[in-house]
């Protein structure tokens, strides 16, 4: 089974870009800037977090140069 | 030869075609890594065929369960394409997608970085073909 990519919209990459996102069948549950504080805040809104599939990924800027 | 788009998994084939297409127009796979059966997580990794190695922040192997004091490999210096000199320890992790299961060797890096699916251990098991035009990575096994 595959895990589904959250949708990022413009608004939300202006305001986390940069940051890790925590989401959980492709819904943002919270944002950190290291993914251990992002868990942290997804903890927050959801106790029961970790025991969910959650997929961890980051809110990228528009464009990336390796 | 069969193809297998990761949203619809059909049977098997004895040469596996997998299917990725591309998150908010990048190259991107998600993954479930892990050290141990008890401790895996999904991560989205950008793939980078300039990288040797996957590389993960140490955070994220902290959410692994991976206590970066406490791998016991030697820690290296690596450049990343900028220049900047980072600090990293190798370790080999379980690499979980569409089903397929393998261990890859893995740089865990001490500063927070991008995560990226290098080249060691993953383009030696597959063909990786990148249709910019398609928005699609494709995976095709040897």
């Amino acid at each position: 089974m595959m895990i589904k990519s959250p949708k990022i919209s413009a608004a939300l990459r202006k305001e986390h870009e940069g940051e890790v996102a925590i989401s959980v069948n492709g819904k943002i549950i919270a944002t950190g800037k290291t993914s251990i504080i992002a868990l942290k805040n997804a903890k927050k809104k959801d106790s029961e977090i970790e025991d969910k599939e959650f997929l961890i990924s980051r809110i990228y800027p528009k464009y990336i140069a390796a | 030869m069969k193809t297998r788009n990761f949203l619809f998994p059909e049977f098997i084939p004895s040469t596996l075609r997998l299917e990725f297409p591309y998150v908010h127009g990048r190259p991107m796979l998600t993954a479930k890594l892990s050290k141990s059966k008890d401790k895996s997580r999904y991560l989205e990794f950008l793939i980078d065929s300039g990288s040797d190695f996957t590389i993960i922040p140490k955070s994220d192997a902290m959410i692994l369960g991976i206590d970066y004091d406490e791998i016991k490999s030697k820690e290296i210096k690596i450049e990343a394409a900028n220049l900047t000199v980072m600090h990293c320890k190798e370790i080999s992790l379980n690499f979980e997608v569409a089903d397929e299961k393998f261990k890859i060797p893995v740089l865990v890096i001490k500063e927070e970085v991008e995560r990226l699916l290098g080249r060691k251990g993953v383009f030696s098991k597959f063909d990786i073909l990148f249709k910019e035009r398609e928005g699609m990575v494709v995976f095709t096994s040897h």
